[in-house]
């Protein structure tokens, strides 16, 4: 780490050090054992898994559960899709706002005040659920893949996070390269975005979880099948258990209790949705965990 | 023109001949059926001779009927046999029937996206699985069509099956808009039940149970017997799980019936307000005094529970029929095969001294959900007709058995998974060896779906067959050859009775509103009053329960399902 | 955040408008790129906002808004007057002032934290770990609370195996352990993931600001409090203004999925009522007045925050 070249070390870091290692420690496992937990329970018998106990490990190995989820005709197709909203979403969408939290940072532009205002209230006010599907509708973005990043690219939010990142960048970068006759658009790509790379790594993740993790635009506007993704065949499978809550009738609820897939089921699709976006995030986590030197980009 | 005439008489005395013919071979079953196409005989049958009669005596129609249907029941989530099984029926129903039939479905909740289908008039030709608010929005906007005209023509086999009840389906003017889903009842069959383990109860002695405290005894008995489970773990005697209304349904075991005390000139007092609901909530108190009541009691999911009872900690249970089955012996079975036969659970029934009967179960003969065809249906006629062999047995077969004859299983290509079967001349009968699994319990539930039954049930009855055997549920038929079965008719008998009347179907936005809040005053109040430490605290929490629900509009509610009551009798009585 | 600097353009003699149309001269390309911008906006998110309207009307769904009946204040005057209205204000106030300070400063302290851990691989390992309880969804969360804190969970069973307790502490069960719990799961479940942000403002720190500081003779401590935290200060406020706006939202599927009968008093927040008395029985006119209602006071609290934020440390999101 940067610092410790220039610090000299004393007992007092050390001590600190060393309760911060501890910190870290029990944090650490509290954040991983529920996961190992999950892990656990997808590899074990699901009629076993019923008795519940277990803990870090399988009692009864099984791979049914996994083989039950990659039966799934959908999920290949599925895969597919939530790796293209991720890929197009995260692109647009980190473009976008860092192009308007750009705009929104240059020092006197007039239209600054109002345009972050004109964001700002649309991060409180909202005219619901019908008023935006029949929107969608009619611009005919039912059944299609445009619906899931069209109506994100800007967003209030990263547009005040890039912007406040953007105010940070030294002012005399830009005015001398607009005293150079660099148009703007030019400027947010050779100069604002290299700088903005920790931020807008950032901005990209969550951006990006966020598409990954996306079911409730699917189930509204996916309506024939063909563009669901990964999540919301989990969020199927885990809904499987509500739909039997609001049945009353007892004859048929024992019938459905009978085909339910038990929550070993449930836990191996948690991992599979999961997994990949662990493989992947540590390419991005570079960009804002070692850090980058502004005089570095100077040069 | 004379041989045309003479041709034309052919045809005729032909097209008439072939019911007799279809009639007159009964075989085993099926000398009942509604199929008989009312367009014979009459001017407009001078049809060519292509007009052909499926094996199910359904009149096929030339041109193919499309029917597009919207599954409003949400949260769809088909297993991959579910999934092959609808594919299948809706290419059998297009090959015999002419007839394509496409599902739109929602994963989310089924009002939610009825309420987006009618905000953007989105929707298709039938929509099923309706709630009953749901089927009066439709009707006020003029979005449903009106049925009756059909109901003694075209659809006399719909309300054939719905016999007694029918009259309470039709709204104020005596119309009708929607068709029910799983209308009437077994009347036999229990919903919700007590529950012992039968190996246990003969250990202490097969002691009659015949009152709610004789069930206590009985459970105290048990766990002195054995007070730890095979694990070591503690046991306990009754544990709950969210997903029942106990009050509600539990103050049946002491004669209110699905938590209301109505005396004979049809006033309504709620179980909260009786002596009866205070004793029930009394009884429960003193397990929960005695530390036998599991302290999570109001905090379980049924997965929860679930857990708790296949590990054997809690002795007893209550709540639907199944669950001592579905936690019990089906989970202790598949993990050993060497279980003991007898170490499974068996219902119970008792009541309190003073009450007039077990009112556990409140059958509802109302349907469990509704269809409506909308104005969007161009050919109401020819969908009223497909609907209409539905009620037929043949098509109560089809449609809730699957398809006859054998499907390819999904996991084992070389088997067939079939639950009946017909020949080419309409008789039918109930396979053997589907039979003998369903009475065994060595059905494989997962495997059936691929028949497709139950995929696109407009309409369909729930009642027994008119030959007393049959129904349309697999596993509720032949009791008397299962021993588990019957010992749960046996002990069950006189606690089902027919609620119908009593149900509030039509409520506005008051009523409600009015039952979320009296639903939220019990909800927190009565696990209060059963966890109380002591008499006086008891007493205090059963106040404090009944001036929540006061608050809440008990009073208003009361009244609504008065006049509910009152109006229902009166229609059933005309 | 900005500070004031002197404007390049003279001001005084010309009028709004004509300062306008000079900045449509002399900033062009920032308008051409903004025109669309705004059209996109006033597409996506202004024109849906017509449904605000359902909040004065009986709304059903099937007619047009104005085809229903006009009913005025009615829904709003039904919420507020609900003698249930202030168990759920009390509830909502209580977790979202939890939420706005301890669920607010830990991931910052986290962050800070990890920041100081020397090894670059554990430092990396730890953070890709911290955010996995983000990906567990709040049914799963749901059965590990209970198999953690249920009266035969394990923390019941670790106090009782150490003699700390004789009898289980009904931790699910009993109202007033529900805003702690509430706290401590809500803060597992974000901590990881809210203090990326912040570790990428960290990272985004120059250098040379360090190496000035050590020559100035700062420590470790004094480089965390002197040049890490200020730097990070506008994202802070920002987070933390725009947090505030959230105030009446005091979490949902966490309750209706952890809280049972026997808590609900404690639990029982703005959302979790509309929702059981609104949504759930399709009556969007209530839910939408009380969205409206909380829109108009989040975004008031919003504005009155940063105000309050640019008389004190001339720091704002607005400028």
């Amino acid at each position: 780490m940067r610092k410790v070249a220039y610090i000299k070390r004393s007992t007092g870091g050390m001590v600190f050090d060393i309760l911060n290692g501890v910190f870290i420690t029990i944090f650490t496992i509290l954040v991983v054992y529920p996961f190992l937990n999950i892990l656990a329970i997808s590899f074990n018998d699901g009629i076993d898994a019923v008795r519940g106990g277990i803990y870090l490990w399988p009692r009864k190995f099984s791979l049914l559960n996994y083989e039950y989820v990659f039966s799934n005709r959908d999920l290949l197709r599925g895969a597919g899709v939530s790796v293209l909203r991720v890929v197009v979403g995260t692109v647009t969408g980190v473009l976008g706002s860092a192009l308007l939290g750009y705009i929104v940072s240059v020092r006197n532009f007039y239209g600054r005040k109002f345009m972050r205002v004109l964001f700002l209230i649309t991060m409180y006010f909202g005219g619901g659920l019908i008023p935006t599907y029949l929107l969608m509708l009619r611009l005919g973005f039912m059944n299609s893949f445009a619906v899931y990043w069209v109506p994100s690219i800007f967003s209030a939010f990263y547009m005040l996070l890039a912007s406040s990142y953007i105010q940070n960048l030294p002012e005399a970068l830009f005015e001398s390269a607009r005293i150079d006759g660099s148009s703007e658009m030019r400027i947010f790509f050779q100069i604002v975005v290299p700088l903005s790379i920790p931020m807008l790594a950032c901005i990209a993740v969550y951006i990006g979880v966020g598409q990954w993790n996306s079911w409730f635009d699917v189930s509204l506007y996916s309506k024939d099948g063909k563009w669901d993704n990964l999540q919301i065949i989990l969020y199927r499978l885990l809904n499987q258990a509500t739909a039997l809550q609001k049945m009353m009738e007892q004859q048929r609820v024992a019938e459905k209790m009978k085909t339910l897939q038990p929550q070993t089921v449930r836990a191996a699709t948690t991992i599979v949705v999961v997994l990949p976006v662990i493989f992947i995030y540590p390419f991005f986590q570079k960009y804002f965990v070692s850090g980058i030197t502004i005089g570095a980009v100077k040069g | 023109m004379k041989k045309q005439g003479i041709l034309a008489m052919v045809l005729v005395i032909v097209l008439l001949s072939f019911p007799l013919v279809s009639c007159s071979n009964t075989g085993s079953r099926g000398t009942e059926d509604g199929a008989s196409t009312p367009a014979e005989g009459t001017p407009e049958a001078t049809k060519p001779a292509s007009v052909k009669t499926n094996v199910f005596g359904w009149e096929v129609p030339e041109k193919t009927l499309e029917i597009t249907a919207f599954n409003a029941g949400g949260n769809y989530a088909p297993s991959e046999e579910q999934k092959t099984g609808r594919e299948n029926m809706e290419k059998y129903i297009l090959e015999n029937f002419n007839v394509k039939l496409t599902m739109q479905t929602t994963d989310g909740d089924g009002t939610e996206a009825l309420n987006l289908a009618l905000a953007s008039n989105t929707y298709p030709e039938i929509i099923y699985w309706m709630g009953y608010n749901m089927v009066l929005k439709f009707k006020e906007q003029g979005k449903a069509q009106d049925l009756t005209p059909y109901m003694d023509t075209i659809g006399k086999d719909i309300k054939e099956k719905c016999a007694e009840t029918y009259p309470l389906l039709l709204d104020d003017d005596g119309k009708l808009y929607y068709l029910p889903i799983e209308q009437g009842a077994l009347m036999e069959l229990p919903d919700y039940s007590a529950h012992i383990r039968y190996d246990e109860w003969q250990q202490i002695g097969s002691p009659d149970i015949k009152t709610p405290d004789d069930y206590y005894n009985a459970l105290k008995k048990i766990l002195e017997a054995s007070p730890k489970t095979p694990n070591g773990d503690a046991r306990y005697a009754m544990s709950l799980y969210n997903t029942m209304d106990y009050p509600v349904n539990f103050s049946g075991y002491w004669g209110l019936k699905r938590g209301w005390k109505i005396d004979d000139n049809g006033t309504f007092t709620n179980w909260a307000f009786t002596d009866e609901g205070k004793e029930m909530t009394r009884w429960f108190n003193q397990i929960y005094r005695d530390g036998l009541f599991d302290p999570d009691a109001f905090n379980n999911t049924f997965d929860d529970w679930k857990a708790k009872f296949s590990s054997e900690k809690v002795a007893g249970a209550i709540g639907g029929w199944w669950i001592s089955w579905n936690a019990g012996h089906e989970v202790w079975q598949t993990l050993d095969p060497n279980t003991p036969e007898d170490k499974r659970y068996i219902q119970v029934s008792f009541k309190a001294p003073e009450a007039e009967a077990a009112y556990l179960t409140g059958k509802q003969k109302y349907g469990n959900g509704y269809t409506i065809i909308t104005d969007k249906a161009k050919d109401v006629e020819s969908i009223m007709k497909f609907i209409d062999f539905q009620a037929t047995e043949k098509g109560l077969a089809l449609f809730n058995w699957g398809i006859p004859n054998g499907v390819t299983s999904y996991k084992d290509p070389a088997r067939q998974v079939k639950e009946w079967n017909i020949d080419e001349n309409g008789n039918w009968s109930f396979d053997e060896e589907a039979k003998k699994q369903f009475v065994n319990e060595t059905w494989d539930y997962n495997d059936e779906a691929v028949v497709g039954n139950g995929t696109y049930n407009f309409f369909s009855s729930s009642n027994r067959w008119s030959d007393g055997e049959y129904c349309i549920w697999g596993n509720q038929m032949w009791y008397s050859e299962n021993k588990w079965k019957t010992i749960m008719m046996n002990n069950m008998k006189g606690t089902i009775y027919d609620a119908t009347p009593m149900i509030l179907r039509q409520k506005d936005e008051n009523v409600t509103l009015t039952e979320t809040a009296i639903s939220d005053a019990w909800k927190q109040g009565w696990p209060t009053c059963v966890q109380s430490n002591s008499d006086e605290e008891f007493e205090a929490n059963w106040t404090a329960l009944q001036q929540a629900m006061t608050g809440a509009g008990i009073e208003t509610y009361t009244r609504v399902m008065e006049e509910n009551y009152q109006n229902n009798m009166e229609k059933l009585s005309k | 955040m900005q500070r004031k600097t002197e404007k390049l353009v003279p001001s005084g003699s010309q009028t709004g408008f004509d300062k306008f149309r000079k900045s449509l001269r002399t900033q062009r390309e920032l308008w051409i790129i903004s025109i669309p911008i705004i059209l996109w906006v006033l597409l996506f998110a202004y024109y849906p906002m017509y449904g605000i309207l359902m909040a004065f009307f009986d709304y059903t769904p099937g007619k047009e808004i104005f085809q229903c009946p006009f009913v005025g204040l009615k829904h709003f005057k039904s919420f507020l007057t609900n003698p249930a209205i202030w168990q759920l204000l009390r509830n909502t106030l209580a977790m979202s002032a939890l939420s706005l300070t301890i669920g607010f400063i830990a991931p910052i302290i986290f962050a800070l934290l990890l920041n100081e851990v020397g090894h670059l691989k554990i430092k990396k390992l730890v953070q890709t770990v911290s955010y996995l309880p983000h990906f567990i969804s709040w049914v799963v969360t749901g059965s590990m609370v209970y198999m953690m804190l249920s009266s035969e969970g394990i923390l019941n069973g670790m106090l009782l195996g150490l003699g700390l307790t004789d009898k289980a502490i009904p931790f699910l069960t009993q109202g007033s352990y529900y805003w702690t719990i509430y706290i401590i799961v809500n803060v597992w479940k974000g901590i990881g993931w809210s203090s990326i942000i912040y570790l990428s403002s960290i990272s985004g720190v120059d250098d040379e600001l360090y190496q000035a500081g050590a020559i100035d003779g700062l420590g470790r401590w004094g480089m965390a409090m002197h040049i890490t935290l200020p730097s990070i200060a506008p994202t802070i406020l920002i987070l933390w203004i725009l947090g505030i706006g959230g105030i009446l939202n005091a979490g949902f599927d966490y309750h209706l999925i952890i809280g049972n009968s026997a808590t609900q008093a404690y639990w029982d927040v703005i959302d979790t009522y509309t929702y059981r008395y609104g949504v759930q029985q399709g009556y969007y006119s209530m839910s939408t007045a009380v969205s409206l209602m909380k829109s108009v006071i989040g975004f008031a609290l919003v504005v009155l925050t940063n105000w309050i934020s640019k008389k004190t440390t001339d720091m704002s999101i607005l400028y």
